[in-house]
């Protein structure tokens, strides 16, 4: 049962001449006879077929376009080639090529001596010859790009979309499509067209008159008169995530021809439509009888897609209902639960990190630019689950890069100016801040990074730019990220005796430029040995997670979640600043009386500020309300706790001040008096490598302490 | 559709295809089939499982992994093949039936067995043949596969041949004895089919990825097969295939035609298409009608009779106080240390959830440091060669600074030839990996050595790895039963350390002399049940029990504030093996005392 092709080539030109489209305006036109005109004047090259209007038009047609592509390209190329003519302008210039004007003379030659009209003439050249233009189609919106474990033998010589990540790709090249021949005998000229990878030479002239005469002519190729296509393979291997469990991925090779090459590098994530095709066979494979095939994809579209706009938004952006479902009473608690849910408790420090994944809102007064990005940094004792925390804030940002402070150096996280090996020229490079723009930068191990090379943060974190001064190149990049740091404690383990900087041994100026700060550390607490011992228990019992109270969201929606919340530029009301003032005195104030050890500054005031947007933005408000200030301030507060705390139920590090009250206890036990000389206690400690100083003030503080009393020629200590 | 193999048995094994062919022409000109060509080989697989059910006749198809040479297979005969996956090709398409004109009529012919039809090849039209898609996995012998394993399964192949087998199919069993025979009694020999086998290869300027070193035994097939058969089967799982070899060499058939200049223009224009070349030339082929995933390789072990032994407990607890005194001899005395060797022998991984892995144990023996560099090697030379005469696969790693910046452990695809770069770290299921850090010298380490330590960090922390593939890594899992032996604290983040008392105060000649003696084939073999039968033993935690634990998980962090949740699972782990290891399959309170106690005995020697 064989199709009527000659029919379905008029339906064809029916479709390309009187296909009707919306315009941006909203008026019609004639969308492929546009195009078509452009073809004829030879402005444009590439004719795509949206398989949508072919749908529209007839969807018998569209049909058959997807199932047997390969064949319907051909029909639409015959079809396009016999509307040509009649788009053509009569007063429009031409620029011709080398085969226009060949193929001009050949016409030229033979109608003098013939009287052939030119019309019959140019069909004895075959049409590829003559062809300008190449014939795309789109895959219709409903066709879904699958992965390449998804094609299968009975796609074969349809029109499929592929998704996946560009693995190799060759130089392009020109491949020969057409090969002209001319006889060294008769002048006869002999056309050849190629189909595959590789063709056999003709040698023979095939001529009437070669073959009348018998003459035996030999053919010599032309490479003027022949014609040449862009050539390029490329190899697409699936996404890591489109490999189910235990298996290698896969990947296809894509043919890219005219149009469609150099559209991707090795690296891209690409989108590509093209028809799936067995490759013929020659040479040897044919000789043996082969029944194996390779396949490729002949490619139609090529698309390059960046990490962003992978899946996540346009096509299904969380729509404002959707939002509404979400934002139910607890939905805050819902989120912040949801991030990391493997680690368990930390609730504040979650809802910290869910702030720091909206950000706040830049602000730019009087030119002046105040950053909305959020830094966060984490402290904690080692195997706190802080790498962890970094990790999936990596895997859930639509947009950052995670580095290992030990590995980086200053110009590998902002920016490189590199010579370029060929052609001597300076070229910029990105480091890790450049490409985490308007996203996320995790640094794991902060306080293992060099001096020097931390200095190329502060710029980052403030200002939000990169400034280059090097070779010749003075330039300031963008770099709007927020900052997530997570870094070891000096000592091994957390001293809240001292103060920040010394525990991390980071710059006051760095640690400031961080809006919280936050201290993990696992304490003890009974329900908490609980809750963990169930967790323990359940999972030994039942492999998988025990119930929660709250069903983590999936990671997908938090993305679109967070990208809808990104959309809002909440303000902060008049009658707010009283309040947020207020505030802010009030914690300087405290900071002052308590000896913090941490620091309360302007910086805090704006961190204040970022936090109450981005708490705003998360309830997808367009104005900042009071609650949200406050949580804003009892996040501060709780990040400042966790500094500040007393361990009391760990085990308290043994000071020299302490061990000197040991030793003068010991030696009132051994005397069983309640009285020590101060000498015989310097003495003593002396010997035991404690200096004077330390103590002397071991002596005043045991004394404010009240656990001792001192005479006033100081010569005596009496144990209350 | 009825193949009857029974009655054709010996002739099916010797060739298959001629057989096939045989009943299908009967049915040539059967319209319905010629649409769906799978059916025949469902109806096949479905016969030959059935046939298979006679040991006799399992035992009869020749096993790819007794013969010295894959070559001197007989071509295009069934065999078996015990492997593991190592690589998935990209699948292929191929032509399964094609209809031809035979004196004026129609004809159809089957070929799902083939890549090429090499006799009365006929022209045959495009548009009338039936194309499916065909999986392709690169297939090697199981990596670290212990010696017995391999002389056992070749043994009961021995004693049971099918008579019914005619004289050339005899004389290849024969031939293929003698070879086992001589790869058992001189080295020499061996090491040179292995090089034969190896310098063939070099030639064609790929290596065939064998990590692992092993004699010159390790095979290697790509298995063909079709998709709805067998979706479940992941990288590194041990299968055994069963199936229709091609063993043919096409790389001089190739080579003639291949390098015109013409192809050599095509070839630097084109990708290389890598490992469709590769399987065409070097490996053989099995084209698989059976493809069963194997939950473990030890041939004493049937599926049968293993059933029978999970009910019988007193062989359990006699297994284990006879594999205590033995391993406890090998350490010198070291009661604790063995049996925590035990249960890190018997442990798997049995559950995972996101990044909790329950139920590995691996351990560190350290205080391995009274021997000099010699002895030490001596010792654990011994001491590897009586794990692997218990544990099925095994693989011993001397860590070497050397080894470690400039081999990569971890397996990467190279894009060049499109195809896995095995590494040492890709094991199969239950893999003994015995690492001996006391090798080690101070030094700096290369990328690759900081990669290859992450890596092993990786699998003793959560039990998987990432392997390379340029653009982006991807994790797979693993189940390996790490052993440590170091003179301090390992480089590897193993939280159980055990310090080794009284290490290496004996001569270790006698101490192995004497275990050697003791070891009489039939202890080892059940032994070698033994361990077996423990992974498998099914065990259960029942929910009345679940409150008790958690009280006294609950105590241990209050008496003991030094606890972390490793520990605490670690803890439920234990008394989980220390079930099983006495053929027990329920949590009982016993074994959770046994467990605390251990881990607190275990903690005083660390302080």
């Amino acid at each position: 049962m064989s199709k009527d092709y000659s029919k379905e080539k008029e339906t064809i030109k029916q479709f390309l001449s009187e296909f009707l489209a919306l315009n941006e305006n909203g008026g019609k036109e004639l969308k492929y006879a546009q195009n078509l005109s452009k073809i004829a004047i030879r402005e444009e090259v590439d004719l795509t077929v949206d398989v949508d209007d072919l749908l529209a038009f007839n969807e018998e047609l569209a049909h058959n376009v997807l199932n047997n592509t390969k064949r319907y390209t051909a029909l639409f190329a015959d079809s396009v080639m016999d509307l040509l003519p009649s788009f053509k302008m009569t007063n429009s210039q031409v620029i011709k090529d080398t085969l226009d004007v060949y193929i001009e003379h050949r016409v030229l030659v033979e109608q003098r001596n013939e009287g052939f009209s030119e019309e019959d003439l140019l069909r004895k050249y075959p049409p590829e010859l003559m062809r300008r233009f190449e014939i795309y189609f789109k895959a219709p919106s409903t066709q879904k790009a699958v992965s390449v474990r998804e094609i299968k033998a009975s796609n074969l010589g349809k029109l499929v979309t592929i998704k996946g990540i560009v693995t190799r790709c060759t130089e392009v090249k020109p491949m020969v499509v057409i090969a002209t021949y001319t006889c060294d005998q008769c002048g006869c000229e002999t056309y050849q067209p190629v189909n595959s990878y590789s063709f056999m030479p003709l040698i023979k002239c095939e001529s009437a008159e070669c073959k009348v005469n018998k003459s035996g002519g030999r053919l010599y190729m032309q490479t003027r008169g022949s014609r040449f296509v862009k050539f390029q393979e490329l190899k697409v291997q699936e996404h890591s995530d489109q490999v189910p469990i235990g298996n290698i991925p896969r990947s296809i090779t894509i043919m890219a021809k005219g149009e469609q090459t150099r559209k991707a590098l090795p690296g891209d994530h690409v989108c590509i439509t093209g028809i799936f095709l067995p490759a013929l066979k020659t040479g040897f494979k044919q000789l043996i009888g082969g029944l194996l095939s390779e396949t490729f994809l002949e490619a139609h579209r090529i698309i390059k897609m960046n990490k962003t706009e992978d899946d996540e938004l346009g096509e299904n952006a969380l729509t404002q209902e959707e939002a509404k479902r979400l934002n139910e009473d607890n939905f805050y608690l819902k989120l912040a639960a949801s991030i990391a849910p493997e680690i368990y408790g930390h609730e504040d420090l979650k809802k910290a990190l869910l702030l720091l994944l909206v950000g706040g809102v830049d602000n730019t007064p009087y030119g002046m630019k105040i950053r909305g990005a959020i830094n966060i940094c984490l402290m904690g004792d080692p195997g706190v689950a802080k790498s962890q925390l970094l990790g999936f804030i990596d895997r859930l940002a639509t947009r950052s890069q995670y580095t290992n402070g030990r590995g980086s150096s200053g110009v590998g996280l902002t920016a490189a100016v590199m010579k370029d090996q060929i052609t001597g020229e300076f070229v910029l490079e990105g480091g890790a801040l450049v490409l985490a723009d308007q996203g996320i930068c995790c640094i794991d191990e902060f306080d293992k990074m060099m001096d020097s090379d931390r200095t190329a943060i502060h710029e980052v974190m403030e200002q939000q730019t990169i400034s280059i001064a090097k070779a010749g190149i003075l330039t300031t990049l963008n770099a709007r990220v927020s900052i997530l740091a997570a870094a070891n404690p000096t000592y091994g383990r957390y001293n809240p005796k001292k103060s920040v900087e010394q525990n991390v041994q980071l710059p006051a100026a760095l640690l400031s430029r961080f809006d919280l700060i936050w201290l993990i550390q696992d304490k003890p607490n009974k329900e908490n040995d609980h809750r963990l011992a169930q967790h323990i228990v359940y999972v030994h019992q039942h492999s998988s997670e025990p119930p929660n109270d709250i069903k983590p969201l999936d990671m997908k929606l938090m993305r679109r979640y967070i990208a809808l919340c990104k959309q809002k530029s909440p303000i902060v009301p008049e009658y707010l600043t009283d309040h947020i003032v207020n505030a802010y005195i009030e914690m300087r104030k405290e900071a002052r009386n308590n000896k913090d050890m941490t620091f309360t500054s302007a910086r805090t005031l704006l961190a204040i500020l970022r936090l109450s947007t981005a708490l705003a933005r998360l309830r997808l408000s367009d104005a900042v309300e009071k609650d949200d200030v406050n949580e804003a301030i009892r996040l501060i507060e709780m990040s400042k706790h966790s500094l500040n705390e007393e361990t009391d139920t760990t085990v308290r590090v043994q000071t020299s001040v302490d061990k000197i009250f040991q030793l003068v206890r010991d030696m009132c036990a051994a005397t069983e008096s309640r009285e020590v000389l101060v000498e015989d206690v310097m003495e003593a400690c002396l010997t035991r490598g404690y200096t004077e100083d330390q103590v002397e003030e071991a002596i005043e503080e045991y004394e404010s302490l009240n656990l001792w009393q001192i005479n006033k020629k100081k010569t005596k200590i009496s144990l209350v | 559709m009825d193949f009857a193999l029974g009655e054709c048995w010996s002739q099916f094994v010797k060739k298959p295809l001629e057989v096939i062919d045989a009943i299908l022409d009967r049915n040539n000109r059967n319209n319905s089939l010629f649409e769906k060509p799978l059916d025949i080989h469902f109806a096949l697989k479905q016969q030959l499982q059935q046939q298979l059910s006679d040991d006799c006749k399992r035992d009869s198809i020749p096993a790819v992994n007794n013969y010295a040479s894959i070559t001197s297979l007989p071509h295009k005969s069934l065999v078996r093949f015990r492997c593991m996956v190592q690589d998935m090709f990209d699948p292929e398409v191929v032509v399964a039936a094609y209809k031809t004109r035979h004196d004026g009529s129609d004809l159809f012919r089957f070929c799902l067995y083939k890549d090429v039809i090499d006799e009365n090849f006929e022209e045959f039209d495009v548009d009338d043949n039936i194309v499916i898609d065909r999986l392709k996995y690169y297939c090697v012998s199981v990596p670290g596969e212990s010696n017995w394993v391999k002389n056992v399964t070749f043994k009961q192949n021995h004693c049971s041949i099918d008579f019914t087998v005619k004289n050339a199919q005899k004389r290849e069993f024969d031939q293929c004895s003698e070879s086992a025979k001589r790869t058992k009694t001189s080295d020499d020999e061996t090491i040179e089919s292995g090089q034969t086998i190896h310098s063939s290869l070099e030639n064609n300027g790929r290596d065939l990825c064998f990590p692992f070193p092993d004699n010159g035994m390790e095979k290697s097939c790509v298995v063909k097969f079709y998709e709805p058969m067998n979706p479940m089967i992941k990288l590194n799982d041990v299968i055994e295939v069963i199936g229709i070899i091609d063993c043919e060499n096409r790389s001089a058939a190739k080579s003639e035609t291949d390098d015109t200049e013409v192809n050599k223009l095509i070839d630097n224009l084109s990708l290389a298409a890598g490992d469709d070349d590769y399987c065409y030339t070097v490996v053989p082929r099995i084209y698989a009608v059976i493809v069963k995933p194997l939950i473990h390789i030890n041939p004493l072990v049937s599926d049968s009779h293993f059933l029978s032994l999970f009910e019988d407990k007193s062989f359990f607890i006699k297994m284990n106080l006879e594999l205590k005194s033995l391993l406890s001899a090998a350490l010198f005395d070291d009661e604790l240390a063995a049996e925590y060797l035990i249960y890190a022998l018997i442990s798997k991984v049995y559950n995972r959830k996101d990044m909790a892995t329950v139920g590995s144990l691996p351990i560190n023996f350290t205080r391995a440091s009274n021997l000099n560099r010699q002895k030490m090697d001596f010792y654990l030379h011994s001491f590897n060669s009586l794990l692997s005469s218990i544990v099925t696969h095994s693989f011993f790693l001397p860590l070497k600074l050397d080894k470690l910046n400039n081999e990569s452990f971890v397996p990467r695809k190279d894009y060049d030839e499109n195809k896995l770069k095995s590494g040492i770290l890709q094991m199969s299921k239950n893999t003994l990996f015995l690492i001996d850090e006391t090798y080690l010298s101070p030094g700096k380490l290369s990328n690759i050595g900081i990669n290859n330590m992450s890596a092993m960090k990786n699998i003793v922390l959560s039990q998987n790895i990432s392997y390379e593939f340029q653009f982006d890594r991807i994790e797979y899992d693993t189940d390996v039963q790490v052993v440590i032996f170091s003179e301090a604290q390992s480089l590897l983040p193993v939280t159980c350390q055990v310090p080794l008392n009284n290490f290496g105060i004996k001569d270790i000649d006698t101490v192995f002399d004497s275990i050697n003696t003791y070891l009489s084939e039939p202890l080892l073999n059940n032994l070698r049940r033994y361990i077996t039968l423990c992974r498998l033993l099914p065990y259960e935690l029942p929910a009345e029990k679940q409150t008790f634990i958690q009280n006294g998980l609950v105590s241990l962090m209050e008496s003991k504030p030094g606890m972390d949740i490793d520990d605490l699972h670690r803890i439920i782990t234990l008394s989980r093996l220390i079930s099983v290891s006495k053929g027990e399959r329920e949590f009982t309170e016993s074994s959770w005392e046994i467990a605390k106690q251990l881990e607190a005995e275990r903690r005083i020697r660390c302080s």
